[in-house]
């Protein structure tokens, strides 16, 4: 199983598992751990199958890791070395804090993307309840398959699933600072959380990326952080050698640069809004002008600056959401908008202002609707609809004379019949031949499956229905194996029969007793069978074949 | 659809019409056949504009010799721009119909800045400047100079204008601002001077209120208008701030010393010329001793100064011969320099009538009233005189000028208060000389007195007897229209208490009270959580928005509301919160939601729609009274008492209620939009506060509706949104708020018609 190339990172002894001594591996792609004394690993997990790692809490007797699957289940490992125990632990679990996150964006998105086909798909989802629930085939198996032709098959469907997700505006509020009792404040970060930091404020990210690790740990760039004036917005800034100080100065300068580069809607536009203003000096100024920075009182001056924070942070939560990962196009948006509103070129500013100002002046209700009036759909006979037309017979329409004339004609005929007494058959052979040809009789055994639907209840035939899609898709997974060329074909096609039987019997055959239990006909299942058989038999033919080839 | 309006066909574009704008046509149908003036008050968002333009143009074809020109006066430049798309579409409408192509000539005018074409003069940002530098190209001695001197840079779009432009009319059409410029492009011609001459004959001309109502640029642009015009102050609410600001002045201790180093520069230019060309001063003297002074004022570019005061004020004499030569005329300024420097070295606030202050001017520094009504004039002559480019910097010593003839011209209606230092900071010396007018009708007087018919409309105009008496004229119709729903689409609420039964309420008293600041924020915050896409949030002052969203983010209620919405707020710089605007339209569009605070008579409050999902609730927290302890206010308020019997409550309280219903019917703009209007101060709920309201919104305000806490708002509003959500189609509308022709015609229909218009 395990391919020696692996790149071992870290090996750490004297880990116990399940109350048993060994050793556990951290390799590029999975994490392993080996009982003492052999050599193979007992436990294995891709690191894009696990969902997070938890540790005891300090000061616990026992020194814990466990990882939690995304499947829910959870493996511990117990650090058991008297002396490094928590050394040990601290790097497993440093290292392993590097190494999921590059494997969880890709696990997450396939995640999504099957919870999204399910979603979207009653009758895979009814499918995957019957195989993968029930532990016919494994969730790997049933999605191999199809998760292949997906992305080959459809690119542009899959483009269009990487949604990029916003962030949320109260971000810095969900980290709810705690008392620690001990005059101190504690502040709880999450992955998530610091991403929507590094995506709303690139300046912190790119403090970020100068300082840790080098100059300071992760734990201590956090910390001042929540200590700097840049997080409390309500603080002036004071000291220089605060780190975000700069970061600070960046967003003024962003602000600046999105102030300057002005509106896009003339409508929103307060600067060009008044024709002409007031010649200096000229007016009544009502309320007091304290528009001068320099007497306004700290206090005020501080107001201000939570609301230009506040502008300034809603601008960048929205601009990160709608920001993609295609920088280049952006700027060039960027630049094109500047010339739109640049004065002299004024060519490009038409287009927008005439749409904004026809959209202003719109009455839609006053206005006809424009588009051509549509008849609802009244539907009496559906099926009609669905089948389309039918070819027309070769036959003469009657006109009404003609009716009246053939109905008097039939009287007329009545009028005179004289019933043939000789030809005529004996009353129990004709009770016995309208018997025979009544729905269920020996004539008309062929006729029952036609009438399915009226013979059987509707649950059962949905239980059909799905045990058909089931086995459909399981003898799909079977006969996709022949030719059986290659040896992992072949180790498929014995665990496809082997699925077969397990589904012939935890599926099959207490439907069959169910439909028995309720007198109804066996021959339900009978198709069924015929094909599981059939594919019996192919696979013994190639058995016997091979067996023959080997000997 | 084609209407019969009491025996007049008008061409309506729609295929179907509001009731209620049946109603209007025919009120201002009955005003222009009284040829008088009309109050009117029709909801926001009801159609005012096109059952404005269709009426008059239907008018205007059909007695082409009543009514000349329509002169539809609006405040914001989008506004201006929308009546001229609506009108294109009128126009395009009457072309498919007659047949014919229309006659009409319609055109836009706006400052400088939105209409210079010339390449270096239009990148200018500021009004100021491109006005400045388009005077410094374009200014007639220039022109003359360049005739001597080739290199003299002019403007190529006038000078093409002023050889060809004249002559050929513009071809009839729809002109915008942008189609102005295209024009001027193709032609190359300026298309401001275009424009300017282009109104004389323009069958309908749409501006901005100051054209009209500024003496200084009415004096250059409206003067010639036909009397037989039709002017419409659409958004007219706030007419009255318009009119005083237009004629109040202050001066700082700032402007005097900027005037000081102007007079110096006047007095050594005029020494040089002595040297170089005595003949102009002299002939400039010889003219000003003719009173000629008309001849020279004829030149459109020279006249960049006009005079302050209203045309009929004008004296028609000469210059009195105290200032006529250049170097008495600065000595004159200098006195009257120095004396204004020692009036504001006061250490007390003085306020003096016009009449007393020109007495002491007589005692102190011996200048008479006659000489002071020329400063002015007199100053515009001598600017021009001295071939000064520049003159935008001489902004200083033209505010003097206008300062000293306005003083000098009106007697009544003015007050001069000095004050030393600001009320909120007494240890800083910064004195000011506010000479401010009290009295709106001055202004507006002229417009009444010329024009046949003036129109005043805007969404909120209650109560609607207020404005005849305010501008001092007598209206022949005063009619306010309501809004028939098919559903109420819109639910004002009163909230008076917070959940904890602490009344809420602005009042100075509890301002600082943290219980109430602390419900204010819950309420914004379970709103927040209610109420789909945009929520407005506007509060009664800067200062007020400043520490109450201090103390909600101390006490994390900002937080929480980000929980749910973006936070975008308004702030003193226009850009920044033109972006702020921006964004959180951006917002609201792309579903995330985003709630905007702002301030009551700010900007947005005034000139920003939030149509559709941009709004879908307005709270409205407190009452947004004017700031009541200002001295100006406190005159204006005694001239209101003795001179139009208004008591100073009464306007107050108007005056905080027409802003209040203002910011609230922002969100509204139409039948099938739908918002919330959140009061959320107990004082409303009293009947002299909600008796303001317009009509439209007041009766759909009920007992239910009054005194709610926080929870119950809550409650009725998702009540109101669960309703509104649902499916609205324009058949539900028919027959009720929506009228087809056929139905509007029928007896029951023109019955009910005639209740909507409310008289008083």
């Amino acid at each position: 199983m395990a391919s020696l190339s692996e790149e071992v990172l870290l090996v750490v002894k004297r880990v116990r598992q399940k109350k048993q001594d060994g050793t556990l591996y951290l390799m590029a792609e999975r994490i392993a751990w080996s009982p003492e004394g052999k050599d193979r690993f007992t436990v294995s997990h891709l690191y894009a199958d696990i969902r997070c790692q938890k540790i005891s809490p300090d000061g616990k007797a026992k020194i814990q890791l466990q990882l939690i699957l995304h499947t829910g289940e959870s493996t511990t490992f117990h650090f058991a070395n008297e002396t490094t125990a928590l050394k040990d632990r601290e790097v497993a679990k440093e290292l392993l804090q590097q190494l999921l996150p590059k494997f969880k964006k890709k696990a997450n998105k396939e995640l999504e993307e099957k919870n999204r086909m399910l979603q979207e798909d009653p009758v895979l989802f009814q499918l995957y309840k019957d195989l993968v629930v029930s532990q016919v085939i494994s969730a790997d198996e049933f999605w191999a398959n199809r998760f292949g032709d997906l992305n080959n098959s459809d690119p542009a469907l899959n483009n269009n699933n990487k949604q990029e997700v916003g962030i949320s505006g109260a971000f810095l509020a969900d980290i709810r600072p705690q008392t620690d009792g001990c005059n101190g404040l504690r502040y709880n970060l999450t992955a998530d959380i610091i991403e929507s930091i590094f995506r709303t404020y690139p300046a912190v990210k790119q403090k970020y990326n100068e300082n840790v690790p080098h100059n300071l740990t992760e734990k201590e760039f956090w910390t001042r952080f929540f200590q700097s004036h840049y997080f409390h917005r309500d603080r002036i800034n004071t000291g220089t050698q605060d780190i975000f100080s700069e970061c600070a100065k960046q967003d003024e300068k962003g602000l600046k640069s999105m102030v300057v580069q002005g509106v896009k809607n003339p409508l929103v536009d307060l600067m060009s809004l008044e024709d002409k203003t007031l010649d200096e000096g000229y007016g009544v100024a009502t309320t007091p002008a304290t528009t001068s920075t320099s007497n306004r009182t700290v206090k005020e001056s501080s107001n201000a600056a939570i609301i230009k924070r506040f502008n300034h942070h809603s601008a960048m939560v929205l601009a990160a959401g709608s920001r993609k990962g295609e920088a280049p196009t952006d700027q060039a948006s960027e630049t094109s908008s500047t010339d739109g509103n640049s004065r002299d070129s004024d060519f490009f500013q038409p287009p927008v202002k005439k749409v904004k100002l026809q959209e202003a002046i719109e009455y839609e209700d006053l206005q006809r609707e424009n588009r051509p009036k549509t008849v609802a759909l009244n539907l009496k006979k559906s099926d009609r609809y669905a089948h389309g037309p039918v070819p027309l017979q070769s036959q003469q329409y009657s006109t009404s004379q003609d009716i009246i004339n053939s109905v008097n004609y039939i009287r007329h005929e009545m009028v005179n019949y004289k019933p043939n007494l000789i030809q005529v058959l004996s009353s129990t052979a004709a009770t016995s031949a309208i018997a025979a040809l009544s729905p269920g009789g020996v004539l008309m055994q062929a006729g029952a499956q036609q009438a399915i639907n009226q013979m059987v209840p509707t649950d059962v035939q949905g239980e059909l229905k799905h045990l058909y899609a089931a086995a459909g898709e399981l003898l799909r997974h079977f006969w996709s194996c022949f030719p059986v060329n290659t040896p992992f074909l072949e180790e498929k096609v014995i665990k496809m029969k082997s699925n077969l039987e397990r589904f012939q019997m935890a599926k099959l055959r207490p439907f069959q007793e169910k439909i028995q239990r309720q007198y109804l006909s066996t021959n339900l299942t009978g198709h069924l069978e015929e094909m599981f058989q059939t594919a019996y038999n192919k696979f013994h033919i190639w058995q016997t074949r091979r067996m023959m080839r080997k000997t | 659809m084609k209407l019969n309006i009491d025996g007049l066909l008008v061409y309506f574009p729609y295929d179907y019409i509001y009731p209620e704008q049946f109603s209007y046509m025919l009120e201002l149908k009955r005003t222009l056949d009284a040829k008088g003036h009309g109050v009117l008050e029709m909801p926001s968002g009801t159609g005012k504009t096109i059952s404005l333009l269709s009426l008059i143009v239907a008018y205007q074809r059909v007695f082409p010799l009543d009514v000349t020109k329509l002169i539809y006066c609006s405040r914001t430049v989008p506004e201006i721009e929308k009546v001229v798309e609506e009108l294109r579409k009128l126009m395009e409408f009457y072309t498919k119909q007659t047949g014919e192509t229309n006659k009409f000539l319609a055109l836009a005018l706006s400052s400088r800045k939105n209409l210079c074409i010339h390449p270096e003069v239009s990148s200018l940002r500021f009004g100021k400047e491109v006005d400045g530098k388009c005077h410094s190209l374009t200014a007639s001695y220039i022109r003359a100079q360049r005739h001597s001197n080739p290199n003299q840079p002019v403007c190529r779009f006038y000078e093409e204008f002023d050889a060809v432009g004249r002559q050929v009319p513009l071809p009839a059409g729809i002109y915008n601002l942008d189609d102005l410029k295209n024009f001027g492009r193709r032609k190359g011609w300026c298309p401001y001077y275009l424009a300017r001459y282009a109104i004389l004959h323009a069958n309908i001309v749409v501006y901005s209120y100051h054209y009209l109502l500024d003496p200084k640029i009415a004096d250059l642009v409206s003067k010639e208008l036909a009397k037989t015009s039709v002017v419409v102050f659409d958004e007219a609410h706030n007419i009255d701030n318009v009119c005083i600001d237009s004629m109040s002045v202050n001066i700082t201790r700032r402007t005097l010393d900027r005037c000081q180093a102007n007079v110096d520069t006047l007095q050594n230019t005029i020494q040089k010329i002595k040297e170089t060309d005595a003949a102009k001063l002299k002939e400039e003297y010889r003219r000003l001793v003719e009173g000629l002074k008309e001849a020279n004022v004829a030149r459109e570019t020279d006249v960049y100064l006009a005079n302050p005061v209203l045309p009929d004020e004008i004296l028609q004499e000469a210059v009195p011969g105290t200032i006529r030569t250049a170097d008495h005329f600065v000595g004159f300024l200098r006195r009257f320099l120095e004396y204004l420097k020692s009036r504001l070295r006061v250490q007390h606030v003085v306020q003096t009538s016009t009449p007393q202050f020109l007495k002491d001017i007589f005692d102190k520094v011996c200048i008479d009233r006659k000489p002071l009504r020329f400063c002015a004039e007199r100053l515009q002559s001598l600017l021009r005189t001295l071939e000064i480019a520049d003159i935008a910097d001489f902004s200083a010593v033209t505010l003097i000028s206008s300062f000293a003839t306005l003083v000098s011209t009106y007697s009544q209606g003015f007050t001069i208060i000095i004050e030393p230092f600001e009320d909120r900071t007494p240890t800083i010396a910064n004195p000011v000389l506010h000479f401010s007018c009290m009295d709106p009708s001055i202004a507006i007087k002229p417009v009444f007195q010329r024009f046949q018919s003036v129109i005043i409309t805007s969404g909120t105009l209650s109560p609607l007897d207020i404005y005849p008496r305010i501008l001092d004229f007598r209206p022949v119709t005063m009619a306010s229209f309501t809004m028939t729903l098919a559903r109420t689409c819109l639910c004002p609420l009163i909230v008076g208490r917070g959940n904890d039964q602490v009344a809420l309420s602005s009042k100075f008293e509890t301002r600082e009270d943290f219980a109430v600041i602390r419900n204010y924020g819950n309420l914004l915050l379970e709103m927040s959580a209610v109420v789909p896409d945009g929520i407005v949030a506007f509060f009664t002052s800067y200062v007020y928005m400043e520490n109450i969203v201090a103390s909600w983010y101390e006490q994390g209620i900002l937080e929480n509301i980000q929980r749910n919405k973006l936070i975008f707020i308004e702030t003193p710089d226009a850009a920044e919160t033109s972006m702020a605007l921006e964004k959180y339209q951006e917002a609201c569009e792309n579903g995330r939601g985003a709630i905007l605070l702002s301030v009551a008579r700010g900007k947005v409050s005034e000139g920003i729609d939030f149509v559709h999902h941009f709004g879908r609730a307005v709270i409205m927290f407190g009452v947004p009274y004017v700031y009541t302890q200002s001295r100006i206010l406190k005159a204006r308020l005694e001239y209101l008492r003795d001179q139009f019997q208004i008591r100073e409550n009464d306007f107050l309280t108007f005056d905080a209620m027409r802003h209040a219903a203002q910011c609230v019917g922002r969100a509204i703009r139409g039948k099938t939009d739908y918002g919330l209007m959140i009061f959320a101060d107990k004082r409303y709920a009293r009947a002299d506060k909600r008796g303001k309201l317009p009509r439209w919104i007041q009766e759909h305000i009920n007992d239910g509706s009054l005194n709610l806490t926080v929870d119950e708002t809550v409650q009725l509003s998702k009540h109101f949104l669960r309703q509104m959500a649902q499916p609205f189609r324009q058949e539900d509308q028919l027959g009720l708020s929506l009228l087809t022709l056929e139905q509007l015609e029928s007896e029951e229909m023109l019955q009910k018609i005639t209740q909507i218009a409310h008289q008083t």
